[in-house]
């Protein structure tokens, strides 16, 4: 079956939606150093998530617009 | 792969240097294998594995394909459809890393919150009095996490990116915009569509914030107003505490959420008209008028249950506004264990599961514009019998509607009642018994959080099997994007030309 699926527009599309996504994680992050929770125990549960969830962003907008970027110049 | 050779220097410089920054970005997993050990090392590593096998294969597969393509309605609805079920696998993150919960129950957990629904399968941790009490209890950020998915799934994660990012993502992003909010049938406030999704957030914020400080003021802890906002303006029932809002029993903190659930399952478009000084129209919506004559009818008849069964007048008054008014707009708060009421008033919370709030809301089930359409629908059949050549549009508000319109609600009315009993077979086919798992399902699907039996307000769902918590996880899914979204990725069509 040939996929006719613009893949590249939906990897785009998902991959700003996940980048956004990843800044949602600052706001647990305030709350748990504002309650002083253990500061690894925040990196382990927020930063890697939020690490995590925009390289998969960042990977997902590339694989949609490294050649656009490309045709561009 | 011949793109990817022929793609020059600078394009070989973008992807070295995006590599670079991604590999620096990795000595924080790194350095938390280092510091933690064992304990979590297996699930960093995982996810590293994960990210890089998939970005490989990403890469290789659609690498310097041509540009200029644009989201089409199919694109908008696949997107809206994976990118719901990615969101909620990333946001499990905090559960899993924090030793919260598991990757099945993480994710539940999520897509829980992000569906709005609130069930939940977070257990009082063991020697500890309540969530946030005692020795072992979980985090004040994870609870807090756990109501900003609520609060971010209310008005939609993907909806807040058409805010943010329209002018990156283009033209597409009016599409997504459609494809999460059942866009068919949201009325524009703005000619651009981001300009509309723009207001329905800045609304969104400012029922937040003036909830906060009047829950603040009744006595709640602003840490307490903070989640319980989040989650009754996004009609989605976590609380802070095992016992849910039954913890306050507070009339005062009671009152206010009725108010705020109330506005959270009412269409935001009629907010917009009341804050803008144009409140006639909004007793003239015949959704509206529909939305409050079930909340009222609902409550009463609940109440007139609960006076029946030798309740106190005012307290059956209290709980039965409060509890009908939570199921009614799919927001799952329990101020009583509603699990031991009679059976009429449970009967009628079952039926109002169903029913959900408005569309454009943050309420889910079926919503109430759809009910209403087809009662007329039901009602013009009934007539045709007597009056069988007469032309009968379905009339809404004095308007008719195009027939498509009636066909597209009783296709969906279908395919809702269809997913029900489907779900409930097989969920049935993990143990549990009738009232749970058909209970189970019209929460999940109602988004409401809790049901009956084994998941009614006084019991969570950590006991049902993972494949269990699977199958509601997918009813969540499916009833927050509201079936066609979800579907559609099964349409053999949808990836034919």
């Amino acid at each position: 079956m040939k996929i006719t699926l613009r893949m590249r527009s939906i990897s785009d599309a998902i991959g700003l939606i996940l980048l956004l996504f990843s800044l949602t994680f600052i706001l647990p992050i305030i709350v748990g150093l504002v309650y002083s929770e253990n500061i690894f125990s925040i990196i382990a549960s927020y930063l890697f998530p939020m690490v995590i969830t925009a390289n998969i962003g960042l990977i997902l907008w590339l694989a949609g617009n490294v050649g656009g970027i490309r045709e561009k110049r | 792969m011949a793109c990817w050779k022929c793609r020059g220097n600078k394009g070989k410089k973008v992807i070295a240097a995006i590599c670079l920054g991604w590999l620096v970005m990795m000595i924080f997993p790194v350095s938390a294998m280092i510091t933690f050990g064992s304990e979590i090392f297996y699930a960093i590593l995982g996810s590293i594995l994960t990210i890089i096998v998939i970005s490989i294969l990403i890469i290789l597969k659609y690498f310097g394909r041509n540009s200029g393509e644009g989201l089409r309605e199919r694109e908008a609805f696949v997107t809206v459809g994976i990118g719901w079920i990615i969101l909620a696998f990333l946001g499990s993150l905090p559960y899993v890393f924090s030793g919260t919960l598991g990757y099945v129950d993480g994710f539940f957990e999520t897509m829980s919150g992000f569906a709005t629904c609130g069930s939940t399968v977070l257990k009082i941790p063991e020697g500890c009095t309540d969530y946030l009490i005692g020795p072992n209890c979980y985090t004040h950020s994870i609870m807090f996490w756990r109501a900003l998915t609520q609060w971010l799934g209310g008005m939609g994660i993907i909806v807040l990116s058409v805010v943010v990012l329209a002018r990156v993502m283009g033209a597409g992003s009016a599409k997504l915009f459609k494809a999460e909010t059942a866009g068919h049938m949201v009325t524009r406030l703005k000619p651009r569509l981001r300009e509309t999704a723009s207001i329905l957030w800045k609304i969104y914020l400012l029922f937040t914030v003036v909830q906060i400080i009047l829950l603040a003021i009744a006595g709640m802890g602003v840490y307490d107003a903070v989640c319980h906002s989040f989650t009754s303006i996004a009609t989605g029932g976590f609380s802070t505490h095992a016992s849910n809002v039954e913890h306050y029993n507070s009339p005062i903190i009671e009152a206010i959420m009725i108010v705020f659930m109330l506005i959270g399952g009412t269409s935001f478009i009629l907010h917009y008209r009341i804050l803008t000084g144009k409140p006639k129209g909004v007793f003239k919506d015949p959704e509206f008028r529909f939305y409050m004559f079930t909340v009222i009818t609902g409550t009463l008849l609940v109440t007139l249950s609960l006076i029946m069964s030798n309740y106190n007048v005012l307290d059956a008054i209290r709980y039965g506004t409060f509890n009908t008014v939570s199921i009614n707009t799919a927001s799952g708060f329990s101020s009583i264990n509603f699990g031991s009421w009679p059976v009429p008033a449970k009967i009628v919370l079952v039926i109002l599961m169903f029913v959900g709030g408005c569309v454009g809301s943050t309420a889910g089930g079926i919503k109430i514009i759809r009910t209403l359409i087809l009662l007329k629908a039901g009602k013009r059949e009934i007539k045709k019998i007597v009056r069988p050549r007469a032309v009968m549009p379905v009339l809404l508000g004095g308007k008719p509607l195009p027939e498509g319109v009636v066909i597209n609600v009783a296709s969906f009315f279908f395919l809702y009642l269809l997913t029900f009993v489907v779900a409930t077979v097989l969920l049935s086919f993990t143990g549990l018994n009738a009232v749970t798992s058909s209970t189970a399902v019209a929460t999940t699907m109602g988004t409401v959080g809790p049901g009956f039996g084994g998941v009614g307000p006084a019991h969570t769902f950590a006991f049902i099997s993972p494949i269990g918590k699977i199958i509601l996880s997918v009813c969540m899914w499916i009833g927050r994007l509201e079936i066609f979204a979800c579907l559609i990725l099964f349409l053999p069509s949808t990836y034919k030309s």
